[in-house]
């Protein structure tokens, strides 16, 4: 199969989607440009109308966007970094997730709220965020974190098609990344989790980021620690069964993720494997996330974000005898 | 409240127990850890122990069977609880284990008791991760006993797999239940002096029961006939000559299971069970390998299976016969050991049977069973001249349910086939 990187493959999906359907266009600011190069090039096809730069205000991104699809368009609000998600919260949070509900049905919000995430590029506190668990403790928004350059592009059409708000985060350390991704057309549902690496002794559920870590620590560990890595790809919908299923197999579970430890995304997923897997658990859960402290500036960042050393040593945690 | 003596669930195909023998008498003051039940599930015996000290009432008569989860006796506290619980009628009970389909839903509804959780009489809480608890509950077994190997001391779920091997292991458990003359020697019943009396009990009771059985269910015949073993000898022999090499002894009965499974393969029908209204052909060849053991009035038969026997090349069938048959001779076969067969060979020839025929009974629920004879030299007629070849005769009961005459024959012919041409076995 050939392989493309990760970033190229969201390029490759807004194109395609793009084509196909003429409503969706892309607001935002230097999006023409492409700051990650996802969306570097579009322009020059589609035209500025399609691929629209806007003033440095989120707000107006988030609200254009949220009207143009009130009227029928299928809009990419472009934020640039997720964390300035925050100044648009009132759109995002109050309006887009919510009017669908408000209005009796009636309307419809189909937006993709696109936005980069992650540490690692010692870019400080307001650029290295993965606001995950306040998305997804949103009702009425979709979350995807796709782990590598096919999943990128399959939900990335995925969610140009969803009726749906969708809140799409992108890992800034993946961009280069190159990965399996099919020729011509295909798309990955949301609320389907990936089994990315099989095993018997213990269960990694990893997200963005995380995944390839957890991958090279499995490996790292082969022969010794039968790791199992699973990736949700969305956590909104979320797969909880084909985790339920892991877990039985394994009873024990790490849990990884990139956004804070408190309230956050593994706190949530370790309570649902509680809910519905407890009997089968042979180990406490061990999560990894990013310490309760802002993501710290340049090289301190990496004592403040989760790496594979500490991926490493909760498996060795919990599958200890 | 009185505590449970209840059935355990010991292995995964698990469904009931025959109650052997009351170690402890009605109303018997009986200590937390003592053994007062020896049950039998299939053909492994177990000892189930009390939970707590206190006085046993009996609810469930010796060489009654009881299901998984029923509970078949109390421990009273307190003799004035005993009298109570003497008088009360009684009632079908489980605990909260599994109930297999078909037990009273009014039974499932009994309170919980204290048996299958951490026992309240303990100060300090024991660390046991839920999985381990639950399969704890389900043997019935009392977690106080069991080291944990896990951080801090946790019981974690290798723990509980150990400690249900092991008990089923200890050489105490498998001591057949003392064997109690209730007719002394010497005297006359109806003309006939005594010499011995042997209750019917454990392993002979199961053995009696259930080739009683399997001649009431079945339509059962024998076809008999002759295998010439010339070339089978030849190779064995050269098998032996190698057994450095290969690592281990290839004997007769490995070479039967290897071509008898690919006469199975050939004939699915012989590899089926009559169940209800449906014969099934089974997707896995499991064959069962009958095994005596004990000696005399204790003396015995029990069949452990080897799964998926096609599968496996002749070294791991021999390996693995000969881990089973030493199982089985020190009484370590585990219930999911015997359980699963599709199809039994008992070679007579292994305990010395020579020139001879049978009729062997089925082991049900499955539809045939090959019992074979020693090898041993004949004169037998070849182009016209009489030679001496080794020989090995058999008996293959079928179930004419099932099977018909003819698709029996081709079996038996495809087995000779392959033994007298063993060259067919490669194929």
């Amino acid at each position: 199969m050939r392989q493309i990187p990760y970033v190229m493959a969201i390029n490759e999906a807004f194109a395609e989607e793009m084509a196909r359907n003429d409503k969706i266009f892309i607001i935002g600011e230097d999006v023409q440009a492409g700051t990650f190069r996802a969306t570097t090039g579009l322009v020059k096809r589609f035209g500025p109308d399609r691929v629209m730069d806007t003033p440095l205000s989120e707000t107006v991104v988030a609200g254009a966007a949220l009207g143009a699809s009130m009227c029928g368009y299928h809009p990419v609000a472009d934020f640039m970094f997720a964390d300035f998600m925050w100044c648009a919260a009132d759109e995002i949070f109050l309006k887009t997730a919510k009017w669908h509900f408000i209005h009796g049905g009636k309307v419809q919000v189909p937006i993709v709220l696109f936005g980069n995430i992650g540490g690692g590029a010692r870019v400080g506190p307001e650029h290295s965020q993965c606001p995950e668990s306040v998305v997804w403790h949103t009702p009425g928004l979709k979350l995807v974190v796709p782990s590598c350059a096919g999943d990128a592009k399959g939900l990335l059409k995925t969610a140009l098609r969803d009726p749906n708000p969708v809140v799409y985060f992108y890992h800034k350390r993946l961009l280069g990344l190159p990965g399996d991704v099919p020729d011509g057309e295909y798309t990955i549902p949301f609320g389907v989790a990936d089994v990315k690496k099989e095993g018997k002794d213990v269960t990694v559920i990893a997200t963005s980021y995380m995944v390839q870590h957890a991958l090279a620590v499995a490996k790292e560990l082969e022969g010794k620690i039968s790791v199992e890595v699973v990736d949700p790809r969305t956590l909104e919908p979320f797969d909880i069964d084909t985790i339920v299923k892991s877990v039985q197999k394994t009873g024990r579970v790490v849990i990884a993720d990139e956004d804070t430890k408190r309230c956050g995304v593994t706190g949530e997923i370790a309570m649902q494997i509680m809910e519905k897997a407890f009997d089968s658990l042979d180990a406490p859960i061990q999560r990894v996330a990013a310490a309760n402290l802002p993501i710290a500036g340049g090289y301190m960042e990496q004592y403040v974000l989760p790496g594979p050393k500490d991926i490493l040593a909760a498996i060795e945690a919990v599958a200890k005898k | 409240m009185a505590e449970y003596v209840a059935i355990p669930k010991l292995g995964m195909a698990m469904m009931d127990a025959m109650l052997v023998e009351w170690r402890h008498k009605e109303g018997e003051q009986v200590n937390k850890g003592d053994i007062v039940l020896l049950i039998e599930t299939e053909k492994t015996k177990w000892e189930v122990e009390a939970n707590a000290p206190g006085f046993l009432h009996i609810l469930v008569p010796e060489d009654t069977k009881a299901n998984v989860g029923r509970v078949v006796g109390l421990i009273a506290q307190t003799k004035d609880e005993l009298a109570a619980l003497q008088k009360e009628p009684p009632k079908e009970m489980y605990t909260t284990a599994p109930v297999p389909s078909g037990a009273p839903q009014e039974a499932m509804a009994q309170p919980a008791s204290a048996v299958t959780q951490a026992p309240a009489q303990s100060t300090e809480r024991v660390k046991i991760s839920p999985v381990a608890r639950k399969m704890a509950e389900e043997a019935m077994m009392d977690i106080t006993t069991v080291r944990g190997t896990g951080p801090d001391g946790r019981i974690v779920r290798e723990d509980i797999e150990r400690a249900i091997t092991e008990k089923a292991t200890r050489k105490e458990a498998f001591k057949p239940a003392p064997i109690a003359a209730t007719t002394p020697s010497g005297q006359v019943i109806d003309f006939k002096r005594v010499k011995q009396t042997i209750p019917l009990k454990s392993t002979r009771r199961a053995i009696a029961e259930h080739m009683h059985r399997s001649l009431q269910v079945a339509a059962q015949l024998t076809n008999m006939g002759e295998i010439d073993m010339s070339e089978i000898v030849r190779i064995r022999e050269g098998f032996v000559a190698q057994e450095k090499t290969i690592g281990v002894r290839i004997s007769y009965t490995d070479i039967l299971v290897c071509a008898i499974c690919k006469a199975i393969k050939a004939n699915p029908v012989i590899n089926s069970s009559l169940i209800e209204n449906n014969i099934i052909l089974w997707e896995d060849i499991n064959i069962g390998v009958a095994v005596a053991v004990g000696e005399g009035a204790e003396s015995g038969l029990i069949v452990p299976v080897v799964r998926n026997a096609d599968k496996k090349s002749l070294v791991e069938l021999s390996q693995e016969i000969k881990a089973l048959t030493e199982k089985a001779r020190t009484g370590k076969l585990l219930p999911d050991d015997v359980s699963g067969g599709t199809f039994t060979l008992t070679n007579l020839g292994a305990v010395g049977g020579g020139y001879g025929f049978g009729t062997p009974i089925i082991n049900q629920p499955q539809a045939a069973i090959l019992a074979s004879g020693a090898i041993s030299d004949r004169a037998v007629v070849r182009s016209g001249q009489i030679v001496i070849r080794p020989i090995l005769t058999y008996s293959f009961t079928y179930d004419h349910r099932v099977i018909d005459g003819a698709p029996a024959a081709r079996f038996t012919m495809h087995l000779a086939q392959l033994l007298e041409n063993p060259a067919m076995m490669l194929l």
